[in-house]
Parts: C-alpha cells; structure tokens; sequence
C-alpha cells in the first residue's frame, strides 16, 4: 500500500550507490524482503516506471526476494544492483 | 554486466528521523506510545477512557491524531481537554516519522510526560514505519476474528502490548480467547496480552499504568 514511497526510497538509494561505483545504467535492482513485510513486486515496478524517467536506470526491473530471516519493523533492503 | 552490493534498508531515511525524534524524547524525559490497528477496533475509544480516568494527569499528556481526511478523533481529545494536533495524510495509509518531528515542533510540550500517536486505521503499513516510540501498543478486538494475527502478523510482531479490546462483546461472538493468546506469543513471545473494554472501561489496568 506504501509502496510509492517505498519504490522513491529505493531509487535515491539505487542513485546514489551507482554514482559512487561508477555506474552509467542499472538494469536490475535486487530488494530483499522479510516474510512479514507488506512489499509487492509488480506494484513497485508500477512506481518505478514512474520514478524512473531521466535517470540511468531508464529500462531497469526491480526483483523482490524474501529473506526468512529480515525481522523487526523495516524488513526491506536494497540488496544490489546490477548494470554497467 | 557488473552486480555492486548495496545493502541499505530501505525505510533508512524514515529510521534516521525516528532516531532523531526518540533522542529528542528521551532528552526531555518523555515518553513515545505508537498506537497501531484496524479502523474501528477501538484506538480513540481506550484514549478516552485512559485519559478520562482519574489516575491520569490529562495536562501531562499530549495526543497526535493520525487519520486521512477528518478531525473527529482530534476533536473528541480536546473535549476531553487534552492538548492534541491533528495530521491528516490525505489518503496515504500510514504516518511517518518525519510527519511526527513536525509535530512535535507545533505542539507545545511543556510538562508533557507522554505522547500518544493515535495512528492511522492499518494493521498493514503502519506497522512497517518506526515513528521513534518507545513503546508500540497495538490493538485488536473481539470481533474481528480470531484469524487476525496471522493474517497481519507484523503488527503483532512489533508491538509490545497487544491489547484484546471489546471483551463485553466476547459473549456475542465466537472468538476464542485461549487461541488468540497463543497465536500472538507464537508470533511476538514477549508481548504483553491485555484483556479489556475500552466501552465498559474495565481491564484498562495496565494501560493506565503507562501514563504514570
Ligand atoms: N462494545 C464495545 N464497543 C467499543 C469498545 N471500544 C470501542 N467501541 C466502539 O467501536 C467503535 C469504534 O471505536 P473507535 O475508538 O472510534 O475506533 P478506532 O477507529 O480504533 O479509533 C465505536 O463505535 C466505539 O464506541 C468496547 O470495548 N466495547
Ligand atoms: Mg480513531
């Protein structure tokens, strides 16, 4: 239900770690998810095609994993990127 | 193509704030309750019989009222003569912490000892978004079934008091009492189960005790 902040979030955060490793595209952006976290995949890629325009990750996809083991209130994190 | 790991949570930016906002708390001798559940499951209804009661200070509380559109829940804490801010999320399903230190910033706390956040209606997302509480309360009630916690379980998870409200109704219903304990420690082992009536203001106890 949140997941436009959440996909926002995630992109500042795709931003920065691409700039700082030197990447000019990001095709894949891999989120890890704990078992009780409100997150879904298709919704957030529904955002991004938003969020994404004009940025470096103009054609990129974002997976969503479950982790078993991500527990607590904030059980998302952007786990890597992939790209050139 | 190359992969660089990331590893960053996601709600960082709200986490960052919601440490900044329980510091700021904790400086000024106050404490932070997160009250979190369904719509209807009787959130405002326990603030007014707390509140209400003679063993609270009212002038030491101060509530924030979380909801979409309206005031009505702010309103019923001002006629009861607590200082209150409404915020209003304009259809968005939760609050977040930067929503919070706002608040606090109008919010005049002078003697305060306690801050309430009477949360959105959601057992989904409110759950997800630290506010800087100390303390999550969340609740729940008799007729909404006892399939409730593991339909949301991160509620229950995260939640310190789980509060089973409406028990004056239990007697019309077919929840079961014994299963709902269970159920909420096999999720969430050290919550604290209480039994209560908001509406008959009995089994209110331990929520009082908060106040004090
Ligand atoms: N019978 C009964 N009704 C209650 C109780 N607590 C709340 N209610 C009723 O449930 C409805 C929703 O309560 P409210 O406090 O507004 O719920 P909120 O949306 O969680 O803030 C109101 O009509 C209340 O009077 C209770 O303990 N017993
Ligand atoms: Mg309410």
């Amino acid at each position: 239900m949140h997941e436009s902040v959440v996909c926002q979030e995630i992109v500042d955060i795709v931003l920065r770690a691409a700039e700082a490793n030197g990447l000019t595209r990001v095709d894949e952006i891999v989120v890890s998810a704990g078992p009780y976290s409100c997150l879904n995949e298709a919704e957030l890629n529904f955002f991004l095609l938003m969020a994404r325009v004009g940025t470096c990750m103009e054609d990129a996809y974002i997976t969503v994993e479950r982790d078993e083991s991500l527990v607590g209130a904030s059980q998302m994190f952007v786990k890597c990127i992939r790209g050139e | 193509m190359k992969t660089i790991p990331v590893n960053v949570n996601v709600l960082n930016r709200n986490s960052e704030v919601a440490a900044r906002v329980n510091e700021r708390l904790t400086a000024a001798g106050i404490k932070m309750i997160n009250l979190l559940g369904t719509p209807g499951s009787g959130k405002t209804t326990l603030l007014e019989a707390v509140l209400g009661c003679l063993e609270v200070d009212r002038n030491s509380v101060a509530v924030i009222e979380g909801d979409l559109y309206t005031a009505q829940d702010a309103e019923r804490m001002e006629a009861l003569g607590v200082r209150t801010i409404q915020l209003n999320t304009q259809g968005a399903c939760h609050l977040e912490a930067d929503m919070i230190e706002r608040a606090l910033d109008e919010l005049d706390l002078e003697g305060v000892r306690t801050v309430v956040v009477d949360n959105v209606g959601n057992l989904v997302c409110t759950s997800e978004f630290e506010l800087g509480e100390h303390l999550r309360v969340g609740v729940s009630s008799v007729t909404e079934g006892n399939d409730k916690p593991f339909k949301y379980p991160l509620m229950f998870q995260t939640a310190n008091m789980v509060l089973l409200n409406k028990m004056d109704l239990l007697e019309f219903t077919n929840f079961d009492t014994d299963r709902f304990v269970a159920d909420v420690h096999s999720i969430n082992e050290s919550a604290q189960i209480v039994f209560c009536s908001a509406w008959k203001r009995t089994g209110l106890e331990s929520v009082v005790s908060l106040f004090k």
